[in-house]
């Protein structure tokens, strides 16, 4: 009796303990996974989109940053919860219009040759992201989604900016869809200290120039309640106009936002 | 397996991983001397032997874009050339090269997998579309992106083709340029010397060496350029081998009757040669303290046309010019050696006006009996 009554407190202990711990890492580092943030509350890194909880299943989010030079504005909504299992889908659009044209100049900082002008262009991406719990300190997501561009016309092919991380995610206002899958891989290190490992796949629906791959791995601290630090790097393969070529990069971010 | 043994352990293989892949740079720089790059064509052209002399050319080919308005130096707008216009200008250049058979040519400006020239490269493609077997190069101008203009991705490229192997083969820094703030330098152009010894049958004591100095430095750094490429010359010499050694010097020979090109290639809406102009000079297109720079060279070594030649006639050595619209106005290429050129063996290509803003030149050049 007495021991059964230890094993079921044990089991009530680290049940409540996995919670916990599945809770801090939820809530103070919920990009890539299935949840969204609490409602009223906020987040948003200098690299990281604003992510703002307008209920408790759906989360208002963008990049407030580039938002003058490349506005976008996207929802996250928490489709299901069950047995552990998070799917939720996020949806967003951008107009990356201006921001090609600010960056198209002659002299320093001119990023794209003057000599091209940029039609209309509307991005538009979906993905779906599942996440599962895996022992008592860490998360599991996958994530999939599709990214296509409405435009005008066409812009020249040989307009893009050839660098990995940024070529991948414009690749489809040139040509082609982009197909986009994800795993990423949370856990505890301790109260304040969390890690990530992940890995993205972009894969674009035209004959060339068209398969790239990152492997991610980011530590984050918090430095309080309301505001963390991460860094870490990106390894990048990619298949760009020149040829292949892998890369390191390395990340750094500073999140603040509500107090948690 | 514990969890927490299985964290740790995933975690590690990701820091670690990284460590283990190598990197390229925003814009590479390079050791003062290192090996130069080598390629070779797969079904091999047969080589002649020959008895007594060999055909050298130098040809600056502009990245294979001819008398296009490039925005660099020809008044243009235009920065990225697509293929389709890229791949007509190099086939034209393979089909002069064809025609004229030099045995080994000194090519600057030739892209590897650069943004301006749609990613071609350009060397490779010479070396399978002519009859050349070997190639050798050191870059030029290096950088993964250059956030200027739209550059981006930039590999140009000093090079030497040869029908005979080539080996011992290395890139030469040459001085940076000392009038550009660090982050421009970072990003710019580090001119080089190509250096390769060439296994002629029965000649392989015999060098070649590939220079293109710097065009806009506004300092003494081409003047360094200069000196440095005699100084090598002179090593080469000493050791009593033979060379034949030229490019785009980007300087006109002493005695010269025009040495400020400032006011004649002026693009529009510029203004030199006034109070208050910055710069006073267009870059590129003063050689008037530089007038001199070149007799050290002169003196020492035999150039494919000589000085009291050029003095005598000199439209006709005429190699270059910026603007897309102008012939020839100013001579920059040249070859030179430490031994002899065939008499009457010299010519300057100035027919071949829709290839670059360069003519190649051509010289017969003495190979010496052991």
């Amino acid at each position: 009796m007495l021991r059964k009554a230890a094993i079921t407190f044990t089991l009530s202990v680290l049940c409540f303990v996995s919670i916990a711990q599945e809770n801090i890492l939820s809530d103070r580092w919920g990009e890539n996974t299935a949840f969204v943030k609490s409602k009223g509350k906020w987040e948003s890194g200098l690299v990281q989109s604003l992510r703002y909880g307008v209920s408790d299943k759906v989360e208002f989010r963008t990049n407030a940053l580039l938002m003058p030079l490349l506005p976008n504005a996207g929802i996250k909504i928490l489709y299901s919860a069950r047995n552990d299992y998070y799917l939720s889908g996020e949806h967003s659009i951008s107009y990356p219009t201006l921001f090609l044209k600010a960056v198209s100049f002659k002299g320093t900082g001119g990023l794209i040759s003057p000599q091209y002008d940029f039609p209309f262009i509307l991005s538009v991406d979906n993905s779906l992201l599942v996440t599962h719990p895996v022992g008592t300190s860490s998360l599991l997501t996958l994530r999939a989604g599709v990214c296509f561009a409405i435009h005008g016309s066409t812009p020249d092919y040989q307009s893009t900016i050839d660098l990995p991380l940024i070529y991948p995610r414009m690749a489809h206002y040139y040509k082609g869809a982009s197909l986009r899958g994800g795993l990423f891989y949370k856990g505890l290190i301790s109260q304040k200290l969390y890690w990530e490992a992940g890995a993205r796949i972009f894969s674009i629906t035209r004959d060339r120039d068209n398969l790239f791959a990152e492997n991610s791995g980011t530590l984050m601290w918090a430095i309080s309640r309301s505001l963390r630090i991460r860094g870490g790097y990106i390894l990048a393969w990619g298949n760009y106009p020149f040829g292949e070529q892998i890369q390191l990069w390395p990340t750094i971010d500073l999140i603040f936002g509500s107090k948690l | 397996m514990g969890n927490n043994t299985l964290l740790k352990r995933t975690w590690g293989f990701f820091l670690l991983l990284p460590i283990f892949v190598s990197c390229e740079k925003p814009a590479t720089s390079f050791d003062e001397v290192e090996d130069a790059i080598y390629y070779e064509k797969q079904q091999k052209v047969a080589a002649p032997s020959p008895d007594s002399s060999i055909h050298v050319m130098t040809w600056n080919i502009r990245f294979g874009i001819g008398r296009g308005p490039w925005f660099g130096d020809a008044c243009g707008y235009k920065v990225v050339y697509a293929a389709d216009e890229v791949m007509p200008n190099l086939k034209l250049i393979a089909d002069k090269i064809n025609l004229l058979k030099p045995d080994i040519l000194l090519l600057q400006e030739a892209d590897i997998k650069s943004t301006r020239s749609a990613y071609i490269n350009e060397l490779r493609w010479l070396l399978d579309n002519t009859y050349f077997n070997y190639a050798v190069y050191g870059s030029q101008w290096k950088a993964q992106f250059i956030p200027s203009d739209g550059l981006g991705r930039m590999d140009e490229s000093n090079a030497i083709l040869s029908r005979w192997p080539l080996t011992n083969a290395k890139r030469i820094q040459l001085d940076l340029r000392k009038d550009q703030i660090s982050i421009e330098r970072y990003f710019y152009e580090r001119c080089c010397m190509v250096r390769a010894k060439v296994l002629i049958p029965g000649f392989e004591d015999f060098y070649v060496v590939n220079i293109h100095a710097s065009a806009f430095a506004t300092d003494e750094t081409k003047h360094r350029h200069l000196i440095e490429f005699k100084e090598e010359l002179d090593r080469i010499s000493a050791s009593g081998a033979v060379f034949v050694a030229g490019g785009d010097l980007n300087e006109i020979p002493p005695g010269s009757d025009s040495t400020d090109f400032c006011i004649e290639d002026m693009c529009p809406g510029e203004s030199f040669h006034h109070p208050g102009d910055d710069p006073m000079h267009r870059p590129g297109n003063n050689y008037t303290p530089e007038v001199d720079w070149l007799t050290p060279l002169f003196t020492a070594y035999r150039s494919a046309f000589s000085l009291s030649e050029y003095i005598q006639n000199q439209k006709a050595y005429f190699t270059s010019t910026p603007l897309p619209d102008k012939f020839w106005e100013r001579t920059l290429d040249y070859l030179f050696t430490n031994y002899r050129w065939k008499i009457g063996g010299t010519v300057i290509h100035q027919d071949f006006i829709q290839e670059s803003d360069h003519v190649p030149v051509s010289g017969t050049l003495i190979l010496k009996k052991k």
